[in-house]
């Protein structure tokens, strides 16, 4: 059962390693909240200009892709940096 | 600030207090005298968690974060900001309910273009959002479904640009409501791997030409292998299809890998390694694409001589070239004598800003502590520094 895991894991490291070197970065970018650094302090919805980030029905901050507009001001507030 | 406005933060303060002798219980004061570029000024905060179990099923909790200044510095574009939510947790067996009321006071913001999309000549200023959530889950031995509906109301005030006077005009107060809701399931297919699938509807009511509409199916997979007794390795890999207007063609379906490494390396070395990529297929012959990825990493050395576990050294960075979103931090505490804590943390963001941070802990009871604090920021990106010298509270019972 383990090496199932293991192999699986392998292989979605190597997907990933392809993922990130074998790709041309598309024009324009989006930006994430990493769920497991977000403390959910809603400094970043504070900030937000275009009420783009809300609590989701976990209690974590998530980025609405339909509104944000790309300025980066949640990057720099995030008092845990959980914004990429 | 409105009367109404005033009145929630009322009740969720004395709902706190009034509840107070009840089980888990902490409150966070905090002030500050601020001297920044443009001259100086105070700031304030105060942070209340509740929580309280009620018999075997249920669980209420409470939670008021009010932070004021007496005025508006350039990355706080509000004066006064609460954030509270009051909610309860139900589980029985398998089952388990979710039902949350959040609040957020924005007093007096900043004018903003919120919506740019839906109506680029408005602009507006933020007073309240109210946002209610209900989440239901239920967890079968093959199966693990989850359900959820959220509704998020904000009131603004908005502002019209009038071409003939060249200013904008206050308008009657307004608002907007954005609902979210979606479902998902969850099996196990073999030890430490698991397949999930949803799908999640959003839509911006106010916008009949669906600008904020968006339909998200997705499906993945997920595993877990334990490498050690104190090392685990994770990871997942997603694949969301995203129908939306405000999505581009060649964005439409999204690649989310993830691989989490966690080692505890002895009794007092802890850390873990994080790594994100985003990538889309577009274009006709679905090309892959890299949208984003993110590095994380982070190392906690706990000091074994304090027998409270609180002293400790916490490093790590944060790389995410894409976005230019790179971080280094670096936090510690550390107990000097007796009771007597001091500790410092640097947060450093290239080309973006840094802040240094300086505190000196008093503890009189094991929970309960004392402090005065020097905070210094500066902004490279926009171009201003503030210090912030402060003393604070933290009560716990």
């Amino acid at each position: 059962m383990n090496r199932r895991s293991v192999t699986f894991l392998l292989s979605l490291l190597a997907f990933v390693m392809l993922l990130s070197f074998a790709c041309k970065q598309l024009t324009g970018t989006e930006y994430y909240i990493d769920p497991l650094s977000c403390n959910g302090c809603g400094e970043c919805i504070r900030i937000c200009p275009n009420d783009a980030i809300y609590y989701n029905q976990n209690g974590e901050a998530r980025i609405d892709q339909t509104k944000c507009t790309h300025c980066a001001e949640c990057v720099a507030v995030c008092p845990n940096n959980a914004v990429y | 600030m409105s009367k109404q406005r005033c009145l929630l933060i009322f009740l969720l303060l004395l709902a706190a207090f009034g509840l107070a002798a009840q089980n888990a219980f902490t409150w966070k004061t905090g002030v500050a005298m601020l001297n920044s570029d443009p001259g100086k000024g105070f700031t304030g905060t105060s942070r209340l968690d509740w929580n309280q179990r009620v018999g075997r099923n249920i669980e209420l909790y409470l939670d008021s974060n009010l932070n004021a200044t007496d005025r508006g510095l350039a990355p706080n574009v509000q004066k006064l900001w609460h954030n509270g939510d009051l909610g309860m947790k139900f589980t029985d067996g398998d089952l388990r309910l979710k039902a949350e009321y959040r609040n957020l006071a924005f007093g007096a913001s900043t004018l903003l273009g919120l919506y740019p999309q839906w109506n680029p000549t408005l602009s507006q200023k933020r007073l309240t959002q109210h946002q209610g959530t209900l989440k239901a889950a239920y967890a079968l031995p093959f199966l693990q479904m989850e359900a959820y509906a959220q509704g998020k109301h904000l009131r603004y005030t908005p502002y019209v640009f009038n071409p003939n006077t060249f200013e904008l005009e206050k308008q009657a107060t307004d608002g907007v409501t954005d609902v979210y809701t979606g479902l998902s399931v969850q099996a196990p297919v073999f030890k430490g791997v698991t397949v999930h699938a949803g799908a999640d509807y959003k839509d911006g009511l106010f916008d009949e030409s669906g600008n904020y509409r968006l339909t998200d199916l997705n499906a993945g997979l997920a595993a877990e292998y334990k490498i050690l007794p104190d090392a685990s390795l994770s990871g997942s890999f997603d694949w969301t299809y995203r129908d939306g207007d405000a999505i581009g063609k060649g964005r439409r379906n999204h690649l989310q890998s993830v691989m989490r490494y966690q080692h505890r390396l002895t009794y007092s070395i802890s850390g873990y390694l994080i790594y994100v990529n985003n990538s889309v297929l577009s274009g006709n012959f679905g090309q892959l694409r890299l949208v984003s990825n993110y590095l994380r990493g982070q190392l906690q050395f706990c000091f074994p001589l304090d027998p409270s576990g609180a002293s400790y050294i916490l490093a790590g960075g944060k790389y995410s070239p894409e976005n230019k979103a790179d971080a280094y931090f670096a936090e510690t505490d550390y107990r000097v004598w007796k009771n007597l804590y001091t500790g410092g943390a640097l947060n450093w963001q290239p080309d973006r800003q840094t802040l240094y941070t300086g505190k000196l802990s008093y503890y009189y009871t094991p929970v309960n502590e004392l402090h005065i604090s020097y905070t210094h920021l500066d902004n490279e990106l926009k171009g201003y520094g503030a210090d912030y010298i402060g003393l604070g509270s933290s009560i716990r019972w």
